[in-house]
């Protein structure tokens, strides 16, 4: 019998860091398997593409950390791996990217995050920055072009409001709101953003349960949504949009995940309850600059960056005996936050109020170049029946027609038109070939000319671009022909 | 306040019931080994080899800004003089006897249950009373002042594992009404909260009845969390008053209840502590009782009364587990304010790198930073370590406790201690 010799005390909690990361890792995957439903609704490409992302991310971490781990010469490896939780950070990254990010992109951001964002500094718990922060910044602005595929949009909720100035006018607020589904989509999360970052009420659920179970302190993400929250809603009301707009302000883009799983990370951020409130008040404020008055289309993950420097100097403020400061700072957080929050409101009165088009409305034919309204199937009008005669469709693909139709100009060759038709009407239309006079006839090349023979049927009405009646005359009997072709 | 400051406190696992219902056990060692040390103090010696001595015999007595007498806890000889391993690890002289279980006591000290405030501190001066809670703080020290407004009997037992202040109380239902008496009357409060962990349904029971119509006494449950025995966390909960240094500023007085017990248990026989009731307990040894035992009786005495080590490698407190402090010989004996005797299996723990999550801060119940304070240690910033304060750290075990990636963190803030001391 031997009586070791043990420090006291000499009991431990069952609760561990590794219970802890495992508890967070659940917590992203309920998350990533909302993206993989998302992702089988747009298209099966997507799909697998953001499990190829994952499949990328967690093994280019995963080697990064071994190659450290046999460099700096680890005894034993596994369990190195095992608690540098590399994976973490993996799943963070692509949780943060769309759906049509390029493979190779996150893998050279999930390297760079865990080496320059982490082991450099000297591993779990040394780092500085959120090491999925450093490789979501390294992605978003070296590599934000490279995409699988062109078809997605790119038209995010978060984008589209930038692109608006983050201020629209309330009369066009719930024509961008409509343009996502509504408020109702916005918090559900069905439309195109990052993987992991869309469904506002998932994130929140998510954020519950990892508050219960300890794993991250309420205080950070509370505090950071709800000075934004209010800030914005004062913005908002000022505007006359109300609360619609803070709500859109805060279910667009990255504010909830990033809040929930980047601004919590204990690494990074304060180890006080009064450091954190602080810290979480900063990057809020960050990401409304950022988001305002930058030209990022985003704020959270740099504002996330900036406060997580500035986190020696808030536990700086707070060392010393935490009921002194408890005290001390009764006072000073109440009127911190409202500082903040009025800061929020003065920073909206810098906005202009700009009005929104819906990126689904269709150019518009102005008034003053629109020649005479006709039936498409009208007939009488000798230049239209002219080119009503000499058209054809030269070949159906699907439901695509390929259709040529004489101009003003016969001798030099007809137009030509790629046409879709659905449901007996016109779903697209475009100039494949232009045979007319340069300068006068390639007028009905207008945006809007064009857009106006969507949706319309057989028995619609279209109008003739004043000063180019003849080609206007071959667009039209073209668009008869391949409606004709469909019936 | 809990907005900006964690709960400073934690449940945590009791393993009560392996000794809370088992008989109590009676041990009459052969020899005992008392030792002479009062806190840091040493004692010198009163008696030499060879001496007779009766239980109550003063045999040692700390004599500088304290006075502490040693008692002998058996009646016999003198065998020795000798050096031997204490509850801090550090050696000092105790002194050995032979007991010749004649129990022969000495003449007796006496105190009447309705003496004044002066008669009952003289007397615990007298009978070299210490607290029961483990500091073992002079008792007629605590009660010479007049500032007390409120006492508070502290019945919490909140170290993991121990029974012997519930059992003792059991036992000893009258003494404790005396000894409520005479704190008050020493005290001069005007009110006594009887401090008990709210699970204790029974007991509560038992000391309700004891207090029945006592307008001065009242029964307190209190949460099962740690370290609600703690004076400052006890006044917290109770008063909900934060204090500096001693909870007198406060007009508090926090008193164990063993102690109270031991008091009027003493001026009703006529003789200072000698024995008392130690859990012997743990996960490393064939049964866990309660046993009442001599001071002076070695652990090993002890652990074999109770069926021996049953397992190779083991790990032997002094205490409880949180703050109990471990010892590499079994023999060392029990003190005065010895009350549990901890034997558990070793395990290894694996610490991973600190995650700074800051749950060591939530749950200090000093409100210290001790993940800060570990920090400011390795880097060897004293400015830093005082602006943390981290010399007010009573070194409860909760940051170790608490610690999900398993370090050693009350370890490093006693370095850090001793670093700001230098």
């Amino acid at each position: 019998m031997e009586i070791k010799y043990r420090a006291n005390p000499n009991a431990r909690d069952s609760m561990s860091t590794q219970k802890i990361m495992l508890r967070l890792t659940i917590g992203l995957l309920v998350v990533y398997a909302f993206g993989l439903y998302h992702a089988f609704t747009l298209g099966k490409a997507y799909l697998i593409n953001a499990i190829i992302l994952m499949v990328v991310a967690v093994v280019a971490a995963f080697a990064t950390e071994t190659i450290w781990a046999l460099a700096t010469k680890e005894k034993n490896i596994l369990d190195y791996l095992m608690n540098s939780f590399g994976w973490v950070t993996a799943i963070i990254l692509v949780l943060t990217v769309t759906y049509d990010t390029h493979p190779y992109a996150i893998a050279i951001a999930t390297i760079i995050a865990i080496f320059f964002g982490k082991l450099v500094f000297g591993g779990f718990g040394q780092n500085i920055f959120n090491p999925a922060g450093v490789g979501r910044a390294i992605l978003g602005t070296s590599f934000a072009a490279n995409k699988i595929t062109d078809v997605l949009s790119g038209a995010t909720p978060a984008n589209t409001f930038a692109s608006a100035g983050w201020l629209i006018k309330q009369a066009d607020f719930a024509v961008y709101l409509e343009d996502f589904g509504g408020l109702k989509n916005l918090f559900f999360g069905l439309y195109e953003g990052a993987i992991g970052e869309t469904s506002t009420i998932l994130l929140i659920a998510v954020a519950i349960y990892l508050a219960i179970t300890k794993v991250i302190d309420w205080r950070v993400p509370a505090v950071y949504v709800g000075v934004i929250f209010v800030g914005t809603t004062l913005i908002g009301v000022l505007n006359g949009i109300g609360i619609a707009y803070s709500l859109a302000f805060i279910s667009t883009g990255g504010i909830l995940f990033g809040a929930v799983f980047m601004l919590t990370d204990p690494v990074t951020n304060p180890n006080t309850r009064v450091g954190r409130i602080i810290f979480a008040g900063v990057a809020a404020i960050l990401t409304v600059l950022i988001r305002l008055f930058a030209s990022l289309p985003e704020g959270v993950v740099f504002s996330i960056l900036i406060a997580n420097m500035l986190t020696c100097v808030i536990e700086k403020i707070t060392d010393g005996n935490q009921l002194d400061n408890a005290k001390k700072f009764n006072i000073v957080i109440p009127a911190y936050l409202v500082v903040l929050v009025a800061a929020i409101a003065l920073c909206g009165t810098g906005l202009t109020k700009n009005s929104y088009k819906s990126i689904y409305a269709l150019p518009e034919f102005d008034a003053d170049k629109r020649g005479e309204t006709i039936k498409i199937t009208t007939e009488g009008i000798p230049g239209l029946d002219d080119s009503y005669t000499n058209s054809e469709v030269k070949s159906v693909d699907g439901n695509t027609y390929d259709v040529v139709a004489k101009g003003f100009n016969y001798e030099g060759g007809k137009n030509r038109f790629n046409i879709v038709v659905e449901d007996g009407v016109i779903k697209s239309m475009e100039i494949t070939k232009f045979k007319d006079t340069e300068g006068i006839g390639d007028k009905i090349y207008d945006e809007g000319f064009l857009a106006q023979f969507v949706g319309k049927g057989l028995d619609d009405e279209v109008d003739t671009y004043a000063s180019a009646t003849f080609s206007s005359y071959s667009a039209i009997a073209a668009a008869r022909r391949a409606l004709e072709g469909a019936n | 306040m809990s907005f900006l400051i964690g709960e400073m406190r934690k449940h945590i696992e009791g393993h009560k019931d392996l000794t809370a219902h088992n008989d109590i056990l009676d041990l009459d060692a052969d020899i005992v080994s008392i030792p002479l040390v009062n806190g840091a103090a040493v004692i010198t010696p009163l008696v030499k080899e060879g001496d007779k001595v009766k239980i109550g015999d003063i045999i040692g007595k700390r004599d500088d800004h304290f006075y502490v007498p040693i008692f002998s806890s058996v009646s016999g000889t003198v065998k020795a003089i000798e050096k031997k391993q204490t509850c801090s690890l550090r050696p000092a002289d105790h002194v050995v006897i032979e007991n010749d279980h004649k129990d022969t006591k000495a003449a007796g000290k006496f105190l009447n249950e309705d003496a004044s405030k002066e008669e009952i501190v003289d007397y615990m001066k007298e009978i070299g009373l210490l607290g029961q809670g483990g500091a073992g703080f002079p008792a007629y020290i605590k009660y010479s002042t007049d500032k007390c407004e409120t006492l508070i009997v502290n019945a919490v037992e909140c170290e993991p594992y121990i029974t012997a202040d519930a059992r003792t109380i059991e036992e000893n239902l009258d003494y404790l009404k005396q000894g409520v008496k005479f704190a008050l009357q020493a005290s001069g409060a005007h009110k006594a909260y009887v401090c008990i962990k709210e699970y204790k349904k029974e007991l509560i029971g038992k000391l309700k009845a004891l207090f029945e119509g006592n307008q001065f006494v009242e029964v307190r449950p209190v949460p099962d969390v740690y370290p609600m025995g703690w004076e400052r966390t006890l006044v917290r909960e109770v008063l909900k008053k934060e204090y500096d240094k001693l909870p007198i500023e406060v007009g508090a007085i926090v008193s164990n209840v063993t102690t109270l017990i031991e008091l009027a248990r003493s001026a009703k026989e006529g003789s200072p502590i000698y024995q008392k009731i130690v859990t012997v307990s743990g996960n490393g040894i064939e049964k866990q009782h309660n046993v009442r035992c001599r001071i002076g009786t070695s652990f090993h005495d002890l652990v074999i009364a109770c069926g021996g080590y049953i397992e190779e490698q083991i790990v032997l407190v002094a205490g409880g587990p949180m703050m109990g402090m471990s010892v590499t010989k079994d023999e060392v004996s029990t003190t005065p304010t010895t009350n549990c005797v901890l034997v558990n299996k070793y395990e290894e723990i694996n610490p991973i790198k600190c995650l700074r999550c800051g749950t060591c801060s939530e749950h200090c119940p000093s409100g210290l930073q001790p993940v800060n304070i570990v920090t400011a240690y390795k880097a060897k910033d004293k400015d830093r370590l005082v602006k943390l304060k981290a010399n007010t750290c009573v070194e409860c075990g909760m940051c170790s406790y608490v610690c999900p990636s398993k370090i050693d963190v009350t370890e490093n803030v006693r370095r850090a201690k001793k670093l700001v001391g230098k």
